[in-house]
């Protein structure tokens, strides 16, 4: 397990949210000015300079449940609110592109450029906010800085440790199904053509040398892969073409996005283990949690500001159906802290999460689904 | 089932030399005390005396009884109390020298215990200080005289040949050339090594000269495996491709030769783990990432 695995997996989980939230405020048709508020504020408080400083620390990764939480949070740090069934639905499709992201990755130190494609989005949805761009771009030296020297065994090592992190997760998302690069069963389509990873040669090629090192012999074998060589490596630069399509955005206003909760069983069983069982790190994740939302600085709406509530399905009917049939092992819901924690830690905890806590804007008519239309009425 | 978690190795019950292969025996479930949290290894080593199942972690080196039922020695790292820059861990596991096992570490270090033939008064007997980059694997073979019998590989690339004994004697360093060496084998004095860039080299064990270069896979390659009796040598990569290769040496000019025999694609799978189930490498058993099965491919 690589310590250094934490910034990329929140900063890619982070950049998908972005990229999701995006398309859903375009196709709600969420007036331009508040949607542009939303992106401003949640970029802002993902890339709050405390909040990084305590991110690039080495440390382990913690459970979904842990790192779920801090989504929850991250979500609704502007004026929008997202209730339990869209938020498990953002979480699913999520986890589920950036798993696509790290399994396809061509050589491991690709990962970054997945990372840096997704900075590089981030970058053009703040293009007219140039103190946040500022935020941003410190986020992108510290990532080249730290990661741009490591090795490939260690890069391998970061990889692993995410597919560890993602292992037996295997929810369906119709753009991949669409797409063809999802199976039915929730695996994915892994290609054997295109072009091979930059470094690498094309299969098929043996070299024989003699005793003194000079080449005597070539044969050829065949496989069913039909491989190419790659044009050029991506860059690792601060701004540049990175070649690499993976962590770039998928989705447009044109293209909604459902996942399947079916699953399989044993994926479910699984995930329920995941659940119940006993958690030997729950006290280290305590730590973890406090340390992280420590770091966040949540903006409480202003007095006169009106929130607005985000569905990420089609429709109100569809948001309530999916929560009425979720199956509960997979719900992530809240972290448990158990009552057996020490008193001054939970102390702790329940002051920074109090801290956090953010009023549900409410607007006179409250009912499911129409806080929306009011709020659109009323501009 | 702890060692079903970590797409970690794959690792078979060692076929007697002897005997015709016979279908694999389940063996049971190993209870895994909760310290170790996550094994990221695991192998069964086979000395003349006994045979270990030797698990490594991020903690250290557990040895047990052969089918898992008692642990024989437990062995700790120097686990820093934050989380460091750089990853402790232990990794790549060999029985060498008939009464040997050795076991690689993060730091480059391997270590060698002294294994007794029976009991568990197991003792650390030497620590080989040579690698600059993390332990990735570690191959042995018997009684390979003065040609070396165990081959390190790390991180960058780089391979050490030792000759084993009372005291390990290091006979020749192979410089890496910027791809990971990912996995190591060692037959009749070739050292066959799979390679991050999909590259399989073939090295001269005595003289450390390469001999063979294959373009074998387009991604990662995690395995190597050589069945001892026919020299057929396994690969398995991230392409979701399993290889299988001969290995000679044509006696009249002593060059060594390798031919392509057979290609399987797991579709979809990424292989992690790829062993021969028989020494004559007719039978082979694979795994992949994100697969709670193990695939065993035989003649039909």
């Amino acid at each position: 397990m690589s310590a250094r695995t934490l910034p990329l997996l929140f900063l890619n989980l982070g950049g998908e949210m972005l990229y999701i939230l995006d398309q859903r405020l375009r196709a709600q048709s969420i007036p331009g000015e508040k949607a542009r508020k939303v992106m401003n504020d949640i970029i802002t408080t993902m890339f709050n300079k405390k909040f990084m400083e305590e991110l690039f620390k080495p440390q382990d990764l913690y459970s979904k449940k842990a790192l779920r939480t801090v989504y929850d949070r991250l979500a609704h740090a502007s004026i929008m609110r997202l209730n339990q069934a869209s938020m498990d639905k953002l979480y699913d499709l999520m986890t589920m592109a950036f798993k696509y992201q790290v399994l396809l990755c061509p050589r491991p130190r690709d990962i970054l450029l997945v990372t840096f494609n997704h900075l590089d989005a981030i970058k053009d949805f703040i293009s007219d906010a140039p103190g946040i761009l500022n935020q941003v771009d410190e986020t992108f030296r510290r990532l080249i800085e730290i990661y741009n020297c490591l090795s490939d065994g260690e890069f391998q090592l970061i990889r692993q440790t995410l597919l560890i992190f993602f292992q037996d997760m295997h929810i369906r998302v119709s753009i991949f199904l669409k797409d063809k690069v999802q199976n039915s069963n929730g695996r994915f389509v892994l290609p054997i053509s295109g072009p091979v990873p930059w470094g690498t040669e094309v299969p098929g090629l043996i070299r024989i040398f003699n005793h003194k090192g000079v080449e005597v012999k070539r044969a050829e074998f065949t496989t069913a892969g039909n491989y190419v060589t790659p044009q050029r490596e991506g860059s690792f630069e601060l701004y540049g073409d990175r070649v690499l399509k993976l962590g770039t955005n998928m989705y447009s206003v044109t293209r909604p996005v459902e996942t399947h909760m079916s699953g399989s069983s044993k994926n479910l069983a699984s995930q329920a283990k995941e659940n119940m069982a006993p958690n030997p790190l729950a006290k280290e994740e305590l730590n973890f949690l406090a340390r992280l939302l420590g770091g966040l600085d949540i903006q409480k709406p202003a007095g006169g500001e009106t929130g607005f509530r985000l569905n990420l399905f089609t429709t109100d009917e569809e948001e309530e159906h999916a929560a009425q049939t979720r199956p509960e092992e997979l719900s992530y819901k809240v972290i448990n802290i158990e009552a057996t924690q020490e008193p001054g830690r939970r102390a702790e905890l329940s002051r920074i999460l109090g801290e956090l806590e953010v009023a549900e804007p409410r607007p006179d008519s409250a009912e499911k689904g129409e806080d929306l239309l009011a709020l659109m009425d009323g501009l | 089932d702890p060692l079903g978690t970590a797409p970690g190795s794959l690792d078979l019950p060692p076929a007697p030399l002897d005997l015709p292969p016979a279908p694999l025996e389940f063996l049971g479930v190993l209870q895994v005390p909760p310290l170790l949290l996550c094994p990221s290894q695991a192998a069964w080593c086979e000395l003349p005396s006994r045979v270990l199942l030797v698990l490594t972690s991020q903690r250290g080196v557990q040895m047990y009884d052969s089918d898992g039922s008692t642990m024989v020695f437990w062995h700790a790292l120097d686990v820093p109390e934050q989380p460091a820059a750089h990853s402790v861990f232990a990794r790549g596991i060999s029985a060498a020298g008939g009464r040997f096992i050795c076991v690689g570490t993060s730091f480059g270090a391997v270590l060698v215990f002294d294994i007794p033939p029976k009991g568990t008064n197991v003792t650390l007997s030497e620590v080989l200080e040579q690698h600059r980059d993390p332990v990735t694997d570690i191959a042995a073979e018997q009684g390979q005289d003065g040609a070396g019998d165990l081959v390190t590989a790390d991180d960058s690339g780089t391979l050490c040949l030792w000759s084993t004994g009372e005291e390990f004697t290091l006979l020749g360093k192979i410089p890496g050339s910027g791809s990971t060496c990912s996995s190591v084998t060692l037959w009749n004095g070739i050292v066959a090594a799979g390679y991050g860039n999909g590259q399989i080299r073939l090295w001269e064990a005595g003289s450390g000269r390469i001999r063979a270069q294959v373009n074998a896979h387009a991604r990662w390659i995690y395995a190597l495996d050589l069945a001892p009796l026919t020299g057929k040598l396994l690969s398995g990569a991230e392409d979701s491709f399993v290889h299988v290769w001969k290995l000679s040496r044509n006696p009249d000019t002593d060059d060594i030769e390798i031919q392509h025999c057979h290609a399987e694609c797991v579709t979809d799978t990424q292989v992690c783990g790829a062993r021969f189930c028989d020494p004559a490498g007719d039978t082979f058993a694979v795994t992949g990432y994100d697969l709670s099965e193990i695939l065993c491919y035989g003649p039909a």
